[in-house]
């Protein structure tokens, strides 16, 4: 088992987030410890978002180093390359 | 140096696929069912009108895909940092500057394979050619920010004006052909 901490508003008890509370602050939220099930498949999923971001990056250096020759194309990966460092760095360790 | 295996359309049209089915789940155990159905159902009708281009399975996978990444990215990245957490006019601005930051290496990827993308974008914007971007015009990032931007915005708006879900997903599934005419009103706008 995995405790983790995640922010749940105080008014509604919802999970803030993308689908958050209808009115959901960060003031007006409160951590919940919760139980995350240690299972491979839940930890694959919650690194969803930098997996599939890395994928794409790793799709175009294979395409544009091994498949057309053209290293230029890698240009077109840099920015989201950047942005994936700084995910990564922002402190959840990839999750989301 | 060459590629032991040839990327072909098939194979973008199948890790396309799977991609998606990676993204739902994570909406699904992250989130929950209706917003993963209403992400992606949405995502997939907003495509089809976006569109230019034959709708061919790729076309109308990528954009839903495109913004949920840009949408679960910009949540990890905004909402550790105080200054900026609950700002909903910054998580919709950042989601469509990041749908255009994950659609770059797409579309030149398309773009040099000969794939189809949903829409052309040709136009010189700030003088920015394509060399700069690996073959992409910057106009074609313009292009996947204002329709990132808007389809996030939408969503949002509906989500927190406190109408009942059945409500959200009517309003989100009919209001898809003016949001392609919202997008197509704010990439004219550069």
């Amino acid at each position: 088992m995995a405790y983790r901490t995640m922010r749940v508003c105080a008014r509604t008890g919802l999970l803030a987030g993308l689908a958050s509370c209808p009115r959901g602050r960060h003031s007006r939220l409160q951590p919940l410890a919760v139980v995350v099930e240690d299972v491979p498949i839940e930890s694959l999923i919650s690194r969803a978002p930098a997996l599939l971001l890395l994928a794409i990056l790793v799709l175009l250096g294979y395409l544009a180093l091994l498949q057309l020759d053209q290293p230029g194309l890698l240009a077109a990966g840099a920015p989201a390359a950047v942005v994936l460092a700084l995910y990564l760095r922002s402190g959840r360790g990839g999750r989301s | 140096m060459s590629a032991p295996v040839d990327i072909g359309l098939h194979h973008y049209q199948a890790l396309l696929t799977a991609a998606t089915v990676f993204a739902a789940a994570h909406a699904y155990r992250k989130l929950s069912p209706f917003f993963c159905v209403s992400w992606f159902g949405a995502g997939w009708i907003f495509a089809y009108l976006w569109t230019q281009a034959r709708p061919a399975p790729e076309v109308v996978l990528l954009p839903p895909l495109v913004f949920y990444l840009a949408a679960a990215l910009t949540k990890g990245l905004v909402e550790t940092r105080a200054s900026v957490q609950g700002n909903h006019l910054v998580h919709v601005a950042m989601t469509g500057v990041l749908s255009g930051v994950v659609a770059l290496p797409m579309i030149a990827m398309a773009g040099a394979m000969g794939w189809s993308v949903p829409r052309p974008a040709s136009r010189v914007l700030l003088g920015v050619n394509g060399s700069w971007l690996g073959g992409p015009t910057l106009d074609g990032v313009w292009l996947w920010i204002a329709a990132g931007g808007v389809f996030y915005g939408a969503y949002k708006l509906f989500d927190h004006v406190g109408l009942s879900r059945g409500w959200q997903l009517v309003l989100l599934l009919g209001s898809t052909p003016f949001l392609v005419m919202g997008a197509e009103w704010v990439y004219g706008l550069a």
